[in-house]
């Protein structure tokens, strides 16, 4: 019975990635452009939810370790000339350290420690960037070399899909695992009721630092990935403005669900193409936006669809057999 | 030459004083964090440039006027915003004050547009020499400001009922309700007087550090390092802590490296979190 | 004060010894002393503001404590944290009831066995391999068992936060008994529940010592329960050991009717 449920489910995905793997087959360029920013943006928004979504914790985190994968991938290609898989690879262990160190500082004691620290972290990130003379090329930036393997050169943004395909499905059928699971229960008992956690044996700092370094990790690796999807990485882009597309994807979405995560993911990172005749006006219809789901529709658009749907909807946090 | 130093950082230094004492009064009340005090920062001293520059309203007129704009602005937020989610889990109420965060930088970014500003001083006098040190009208506004509003804090905190409750409340939030302090009319005023801080210290600020829509994140990141160093949620402490800031960064600007004054506030931050948590004064923990 | 009634005279199962507990300049607890035996159903009685919640945060060390010591099988465990005690099978209740309500029910009690899933580690829940999916499987089973065996039918798969306080409370109960404790501490059991329920907790309650080897500590307000449930009690009354004896000591005792209801 259960080797049956297995084998229906792992086809039932085989389906959802040959599906996913034609996308190329029916854009042009810059649709493509926009999609592997959907996945990367998918990517970085998970690690955020997983912190924020899940375990409650507030961070103003994910640019910054968005940042620390893109430079660690292009600093390792263009000073150290390894190849961008090596520099991937890389990363892990980089946004793993730099997430430990954030961690160990920024959880402790009030619940504000870790919003400051992250603030500052971004921050001293970004003066480090720019400051860092021939090191990080300083506010203008620096162009990232295409990858290649084996002579295959990805330099089209259809090529690029197939490795953000299988990067960011690997990476979110890993996450989602974990999260339906004892550590995604616990998360949520952080969250709503960090005493009840407590008492039933959960070590709550040691799990607000897992949802930190997952955080981390995964924004890193999707750092990496956007590089090479934009070719071009500058300082500018890992401030505090960009957290803001982050928290509206995870808002919108709906703390703690992964179905509204990928709908928000898609209409916020589309948004600003719709939106692009008033750009002056992004800022404000953003905190706006935020202000109004708080508000209205705290549970994102996973609370709005459990509301209205016909049919019974619920994220579930355990692994059925 | 060290008392220049020394007279510019206890200046600028004030400021943060009270951006953070802002922040903490609001913070010891109602458990709120605002993220967007330094963009109220930010209007206030856009608002009292706009009136004194672009209408020519005078100097004291325009204090009044940006001082009643921002206390009906932090009156708006608690009253459409804040009230509402008062119970909410602590993650949206912080999701809420990033809202505004943004939603402040961009309304200034459509009104304002980027350049810098620079709103004049209060008196046009010469600058006086006192032991080396050149002080110039500005920063004699600002201690004066500061001096008056110290003052008027202690006053409330000490000899008023709204300080009363704001002690009551400070020490234990649900024992203010249960006798009868948690009444709206409290809140309201509490964010008034926060916005009413910040503003005052966008007013004192613009001359001497250029007034544009970026300007809220430095100033935040500024009142965060007071507030840590200090004793985080502790009154006293973000006072202390924003004049230390003040002092220490102009100290490292000069005497190190003048790019470095802006990371000071990174270092004091994550020295104090490693080596002393609880700040000089003591934290608060809620 | 009466010599106590126990199943297993082996002393010091569990010693609160001379705790002090103070709240800024209130003192909340003052040189309490308990002791429970093993197998034991010890009630904790006393009038509102008696400290007996205060007493469960400082065994369970969400508190600290002015002075004192709080001993478990020989071991001194005042030290710990909050988790660290849970870990070593002392599992309590919350008077506001500690339901996650993002959850439902069912994954309520499963995070009672959390303390049971130790040994699974993140590569095994992450690759789903087969450590993680037997103890999984196993807490599923363990926490519908439990739900049923408190008498909560069809409710779950119900988010938490839907549920009245009294399914609320036995939720946490269902959720407490699945992570096998040795000593449980219950805050406030019976409210909320209706009669039928009460009894049937009673039941449960009654079993545990002798079925599962688990001893109990539980407050209440609602006597009846107490003296039914429980063998010992003892009173606290401001912060301080009042009396101490077999229910039918307690139940008669003057100074313990003076505390509740005053002299008149």
């Amino acid at each position: 019975m259960k080797r049956e449920n297995m084998a229906k489910k792992s086809v039932k995905w085989l389906i959802l990635l040959a599906i996913l793997g034609c996308i190329p087959l029916i854009t042009n360029s810059y649709h493509q452009y926009l999609v592997n920013l959907i996945f990367v943006n998918f990517l970085v928004s998970l690690g955020l939810a997983v912190l924020l979504g899940y375990c409650g914790q507030f961070a103003f985190a994910s640019a910054a370790f968005l940042g620390i994968g893109a430079y660690t991938v292009g600093l390792s290609m263009v000073h150290l000339k390894l190849s961008y898989w090596l520099g991937l690879f890389l990363v892990v262990p980089v946004s793993l350290l730099f997430a430990l160190m954030a961690g160990i500082i920024g959880l402790r004691l009030s619940r504000y420690y870790l919003a400051i620290t992250t603030i500052a972290f971004t921050l001293a990130m970004r003066f480090f960037y720019v400051n860092g003379g021939g090191l990080t090329f300083g506010p203008s930036g620096f162009n990232i070399p295409v990858p290649k393997i084996w002579g295959f050169s990805f330099n089209s943004d259809h090529r690029l899909y197939y490795i953000l395909l299988v990067v960011v499905t690997i990476l979110s059928a890993l996450t989602i695992n974990i999260l339906r699971s004892k550590v995604g229960r616990a998360f949520i008992a952080i969250r709503d009721k960090e005493e009840a956690a407590a008492a039933a044996s959960i070590n709550v700092k040691n799990y607000k630092m897992l949802a930190f370094i997952m955080c981390g990790v995964l924004g890193g690796v999707a750092g990496g990935l956007y590089s090479v999807v934009v070719g071009r990485i500058t300082p500018d882009e890992f401030g505090m403005m960009q957290i803001i597309f982050h928290f509206m994807i995870v808002v919108l979405g709906g703390l703690g669900s992964i179905t509204g995560l990928m709908i928000s993911t898609i209409v916020i990172t589309l948004l600003p193409e719709l939106v692009r005749a008033v750009k002056e006006f992004q800022e404000i219809v953003y905190g706006g936006v935020i202000i109004i789901i708080i508000l209205f529709a705290p549970s994102g658009l996973y609370g709005l669809i459990q509301k209205y749907s016909p049919f019974k909807f619920r994220e579930k946090l355990q692994w059925k057999p | 030459m060290l008392f220049q130093i020394l007279i510019s950082g206890f200046v600028f230094g004030s400021c943060y004083s009270i951006v953070s004492v802002g922040m903490t009064t609001l913070y010891q009340a109602t458990t709120v964090l605002n993220f967007s005090h330094g963009e109220c920062v930010m209007l206030g001293a856009f608002i009292f440039y706009t009136l004194q520059i672009l209408y020519g309203v005078s100097y004291p007129l325009a204090i009044v006027l940006t001082l009643m704009a921002a206390l009906l602005i932090g009156t708006l937020m608690e009253r459409s915003v804040f009230r509402r989610i008062m119970f909410a889990p602590h993650v949206n109420i912080v999701l809420a004050t990033n809202g505004f965060l943004y939603f402040y930088r961009g309304l200034a970014r459509l009104i304002w547009k980027s350049e810098p500003r620079f709103p004049a001083s209060l008196i046009d006098v010469q600058p006086i020499s006192l032991w080396g040190a050149v002080i110039t009208s500005q920063d004699i506004a600002v201690l004066i400001s500061v001096f008056i509003l110290a003052a008027f804090f202690i006053w409330i905190f000490l000899f008023t009922e709204t300080g009363l409750k704001m002690r009551a409340a400070a020490q234990s939030l649900r024992g203010a309700a249960l006798v009868g302090i948690n009444t709206n009319k409290f809140f309201s005023s509490i964010w008034a007087t926060s916005l009413g801080a910040g503003a005052v210290a966008g007013i004192l600020l613009g001359p001497i550090y250029s007034v544009h829509p970026e300007m809220g994140e430095s100033i935040i990141l500024r009142a965060f390092a007071a507030m840590t160093l200090g004793g985080f949620g502790n009154i006293g402490g973000a006072a202390i802590g924003g004049i230390l800031m003040g002092i220490v960064e102009n100290v490292v600007g000069y005497y190190f490296w003048s790019p470095l004054k802006e990371i000071v506030a990174y270092i004091v931050i994550v020295g104090v979190l490693i080596f002393k948590p609880t700040g000089i004064l003591g934290a608060k923990k809620f | 004060m009466e010599t106590l009634k126990r199943a297993d005279r082996s002393n010091k199962f569990f010693h609160v010894d001379e705790v002090t507990v103070k709240f800024g300049g209130i003192t909340a607890l003052k040189r309490v002393s308990i002791e429970v035996g093993k197998n034991e159903i010890r009630g904790l009685i006393g009038p509102n503001g008696a400290g007996k919640t205060t007493l469960f945060n400082a065994i369970t060390r969400f508190i600290p404590l002015v002075s004192g010591n709080i001993f478990y099988q020989g071991q001194d465990i005042t030290p710990l944290k909050p988790h660290e005690i849970a870990r070593m099978g002392i599992i309590r209740t919350f008077q506001k009831r500690g339901i996650v309500d993002s959850l439902t029910a069912l994954e309520n009690v499963m995070t009672g066995f959390h303390r049971l899933m130790e040994d699974v580690h993140l590569w095994d829940i992450g690759l789903r391999l087969k450590k993680f999916r037997e103890a999984e499987e196993e807490g599923y089973h363990r926490a519908l068992e439990a739900l049923e065996a408190v008498g909560l039918h069809g409710v779950a798969d119900q988010g938490a936060d839907v549920l009245s306080f009294g399914q609320q409370t036995l939720v946490e109960i269902a959720r407490a008994l699945v992570s096998k404790p040795k000593l449980l501490l219950l805050d406030e059991p019976a409210a909320g529940l209706s009669a039928t329920e009460r009894e049937h907790v009673m039941e449960i309650l009654k079993a545990l010592p002798s079925k599962q080897g688990v001893s109990l500590i539980i407050t209440d307000h609602i006597i009846d329960f107490v003296m039914e449930v429980c063998e010992n009690l003892t009173v606290l009354n401001f912060g301080e050991k009042l009396e101490e004896g077999s229910a039918s000591y307690i139940r008669n005792h003057p100074d313990v009717l003076d505390a509740y209801f005053g002299r008149g």
